[in-house]
């Protein structure tokens, strides 16, 4: 690795020809400003002025939404906001870094099984988790808790607590540095950890000093956003937090809105600062990782070799089965339980396995049910063509980002992020707002759904292609354009098989993301285009926790499913 | 105009004519006349009703079950909370996009919002319009309470014994429930607000005080309250009708009506301005407002607008007469809205 700024290239150079330039930059800019900055600038607008825009009152000018925002209950609130956010990053990214590196540079055993573990808590929406760790771990009848009871043990767990919210948050955001970095790891010249190897170095000092390195660009890319997306995260703390009086930022601004009266400029304002900040913590990741080469896969051949871990084979992988255990096995079981049992109210750990009260029944009526079925072809369908053209379009981002030298590229990565800082309620709000003005015939129906899930989940993408695409150096590009090929050949037969596995971990993240995606569609939906977690959400709604349970297992077993089948082409080009 | 328009616009209005008077009736159910024999002859050749309210989902769909098996009409509902409904039907009819005929809201001032807007700008005065009592109707008819669930005592069955079962609200107050009761937060909308004014005016005028030092439990809202009465991490709820599910679902839960009253959670809505099918929301308005809407939603553990329905009972359980049920006006809801909200507040140090 050399820590001189890249020589300027070939490539770099054709792309300063105006040809090149002069379309793709502005195209994108257009397409990213019209799905993030629009929305986001409604909420700007929305938080200097009085009244809340297109509902026909007559606002006036104001900035007491910025000054009355401030109060005690809203420096408590930082300070939770603030233990959740640190504490709960650094379990997601402390589990997510292991699995991938066990995963994608070492011979673990059963390989297929630890990828399904890095990826599977992320088929649990964090509504459904935070529900479930309810019923595992928390008060007298939480399941563990009976057990604990049932072994005459006097501890007993609380998820209840700013502990357990960051431990769930830290759970479920795992799968993304685990997505991230097993792609950038994936394609690490192994000549580089024999070197060290060779020269004596230790497991440790190996991962210390090479590997860690190569890939700090996905590793803080991956902290970043998970930083971002658990400050951002409302569902967990609202209902692990809320009967236990812990406010974070993000349910503040969700109580200044659905509270009666709403406060929705007083909120827009709360996230016009929450923006500000994630535009800092990007502006401190470009710095950290500006001046600095983190090419590794070059023109010069490597073919892949695995660290052998010799002895500690079956340990690692008894870790990884524990983190399986607490982040999918025990949730599943306990919405198992939760789906099979006739009542919510369990007496004591004997009743929860008494046969008299197990059946089948939730799931026949719920697989009977026509709203589902159509809701389940109406997600299928926006999640599937998110995660097209959402690709798409993050490819071509951070292609422009990472491999050009267009003026003005970085304020692409900004806007880009944006979404990540928006609590999701508010920007809801905002695509609500433009689509709806928007004259074309696309509200109402599956289309806005699809453009909102891909203006939502544009950083996730974003991040999990990026750093890849960074990986690569120009050389092999450039060799292609010298012998004659286009740029768009070049495109496609050097760099998209290379960086394959950043660009399928991008799919995979908007597809399951948007598989999940409640709020956006809360404010876009029709009676013709209800999507699962609508459906989930009324069930909730209406009381009916056992339907929640096996809906969700349902909807659980189809993404395994999905991910065994196309495990192949997803496998992060390991 | 040419003569050939002329002609078929003629022949279009006879052939109507024709056909309504040759198969459209009064709508009658069980001796009721809910509609003339022309709204509903209209509203078929429409044929479609969509709705935007707030009554959970499944509730509604009982509702709108009798509705279709009277009138031949399925209605398209859709159901969201109050807080995201009133943004989406702004933003909807400022864009000429709003699909409803009909919206309803849990917040009477968001419900006067809209009537001022003249989203709900389709005014309707139904039969039997002077009867219904005025708080629970606008003035002109642009939107009507149709469907009011009232606020209970919900008590776990399996850890209160019938000796310990509470039987008036102050009981919540007694040293023993320390700890063990749980309530939806101030913000959660009508099913937390109206219970408190009701408690403070009706009751005692300290009750909140009282009752601050019996620690309850505050969730976000109405669900997750009832789901931990269910699971048994509270004994007694401050909760809505809407229990009758958990009841329904085996849940060891039972409803308590104290004999000093029960306060309504009004739900109001109305026909919008831009309604698409006007003649089917005015048949849907008709039948809401006769004595069979209102039994339809007195199913569901609610009370429906007409003065003379019976009492609902729901899964056995015999509701007091409407007229015991206490209601507030929209505009005394208003007044009080925002002071009430921080007294509730500084008792539960929120």
């Amino acid at each position: 690795m050399s820590t001189t700024a890249p020589a300027q290239s070939v490539s770099t150079r054709l792309f300063k020809k105006p040809a090149a330039a002069f379309w793709l930059f502005p195209a994108l800019l257009a397409v990213v400003g019209f799905l993030v900055a629009m929305p986001l600038v409604t909420v700007l607008y929305a938080s200097v002025v009085t009244e809340i825009p297109f509902t026909g009152l007559d606002p006036h000018l104001t900035l007491a939404n910025y000054t009355e925002a401030w109060s005690p209950e809203l420096l408590a609130a930082l300070g939770n906001t603030a233990v959740i956010g640190i504490g709960g990053t650094a379990i997601a990214v402390l589990v997510g870094a292991a699995l991938a590196w066990l995963y994608a540079r070492t011979d673990i055993p059963a390989k297929p099984l630890v990828y399904l573990v890095g990826v599977m808590p992320l088929f649990i929406s964090l509504v459904v988790a935070a529900i479930t760790w309810t019923l595992l771990a928390s008060g007298r009848s939480g399941y563990l808790n009976l057990l604990m009871a049932q072994l005459g043990l006097s501890w007993r767990f609380d998820v209840r607590s700013v502990g357990g919210i960051l431990f769930v948050e830290g759970l479920y955001y795992a799968p993304y540095p685990f997505l991230f970095l097993s792609s950038a790891l994936a394609m690490i010249n192994p000549d580089l950890e024999e070197a060290a190897t060779i020269h004596g170095a230790p497991l440790h000092r190996v991962l210390n000093r090479v590997v860690f390195p190569l890939v700090r660009p996905a590793l803080i890319g991956a902290t970043l956003l998970v930083l971002t997306l658990i400050v951002e995260d409302f569902p967990v703390p609202e209902i692990l937090g809320g009967p236990a009086g812990i406010q974070t930022i993000s349910v503040r601004i969700y109580n200044l809105i659905t509270a009666v009266p709403s406060e929705p400029n007083r909120a827009s304002a709360v996230s016009v600062l929450l923006t500000l900040l994630v535009c800092a913590l990007v502006f401190g990741q470009r710095r950290l990782l500006a001046g600095r080469d983190y090419r590794t896969v070059t023109g010069k051949g490597a073919r892949p070799r695995l660290l052998r871990l010799r002895l500690l084979r079956w340990p690692a992988f008894a870790l990884v089965t524990a983190y399986a255990v607490v982040a999918v096995l025990l949730p599943l079981l306990a919405l198992l339980e939760s789906a099979l049992h006739d009542l919510s109210f369990i007496r004591n750990a004997g009743s929860l396995i008494d046969p008299a009260h197990l059946g089948w029944a939730r799931f026949a009526a719920v697989v009977q049910n026509p709203m589902l079925r159509g809701a389940a072809v109406n997600t299928v369908i926006s999640a599937a063509f998110a995660a097209v053209f959402g690709t798409l379009l993050v490819f071509l981002l951070a292609y422009t980002v990472e491999r050009t030298r267009i003026v003005g590229r970085q304020w692409l990565e900004y806007v880009v992020m944006v979404p990540s800082a928006v609590p999701s309620l508010v920007l809801g709000l905002g695509i609500l707002w433009l689509w709806v003005a928007i004259p074309l015939p696309v509200y109402g129906t599956l289309v806005v759904l699809v453009i909102a899930f891909i203006t939502r989940f544009m950083p996730q993408g974003y991040r999990a292609v990026a750093a890849t695409i960074g990986q690569v150096h120009e050389d092999l590009e450039n060799a292609a354009l010298l012998s004659g090929a286009t740029r768009f050949v070049a495109l496609r037969r050097i760099i998209l098989p290379l960086v394959r596995g950043g660009v399928a971990a991008s799919a995979f993240l908007i597809l399951i993301l948007s598989f999940r995606e409640l709020t956006a569609a809360l404010f876009l939906y029709t009676t013709d285009t209800r999507v699962l977690a609508v459906v989930i959400f009324e069930q909730y709604q209406n009381g009916a926790l056992g339907d929640v349970a096996a809906t969700s297992l349902l909807f659980t077993a189809a993404m395994v499913v999905l991910t065994l089948a196309t495990r192949r082409w997803v496998k992060a080009g390991v | 105009m040419q003569n050939r328009t002329i002609w078929a616009i003629v022949f279009a209005m006879a052939a109507l004519l024709l056909s309504t008077s040759s198969r459209a009736q009064d709508l009658v159910v069980g001796g009721e006349t809910i509609a003339d024999a022309a709204t509903v002859a209209a509203a078929r050749a429409e044929g479609k009703l969509v709705l935007y309210g707030t009554y959970p989902s499944d509730a509604m769909t009982s509702i709108l079950a009798a509705f279709k098996a009277d009138t031949g009409i399925a209605p398209d509902y859709l159901r969201l909370t109050s807080q995201i409904l009133f943004p989406r039907v702004t933003s909807e009819f400022a864009a000429h996009r709003l699909a409803a005929d009909y919206v309803d809201l849990t917040d009477p001032t968001l419900v006067g919002q809209l009537a001022d807007q003249k989203i709900l700008g389709a005014p309707l005065k139904v039969p039997g319009f002077a009867a219904i009592p005025e708080a629970l109707r606008d003035p002109e008819g642009r939107w009507y309470t149709l469907i009011r669930p009232v606020g209970v005592i919900g008590v776990n069955t399996a850890l209160v014994s019938a000796a310990d079962m509470p039987k008036h609200w102050t009981d919540l107050l007694d040293p023993k429930w320390q700890g063990q009761i749980g309530m939806p937060s101030i913000e959660t909308g009508g099913s937390a607000f109206i219970p408190f004014l009701f408690l403070k005016q009706k009751i005692a005028a300290d009750f909140w005080t009282r009752l601050a030092k019996q620690s309850p439990r505050t969730y976000p809202a109405a669900a997750p309250t009832e789901q931990d009465l269910v699971r048994g991490e509270t004994s007694l709820i401050i909760g809505s009708t809407s229990l009758l599910n958990q009841i329904r679902n085996g849940g060891p839960v039972s409803i308590v009506l104290p004999p000093e009253g029960i306060p309504g959670f009004p739900i109001s809505g109305g026909i919008t301005s831009s309604a698409p099918h006007p003649h089917a929301a005015i048949l849907f308005m008709d039948w809401m407002t006769s004595r069979r809407g209102a039994a339809a939603v007195g199913e569901t553990g609610a009370y429906g607008i007409n003065p003379q329905a019976a009492a609902p009972h729901p899964s056995g359980i015999l509701f007091p007469p409407a007229d015991e049920v206490w209601n507030i006006s929209p505009a005394e809801w208003a007044s009080v809205r925002k002071s009430d909200i921080d007294e509730w507040r500084k008792d539960f140090g929120k």
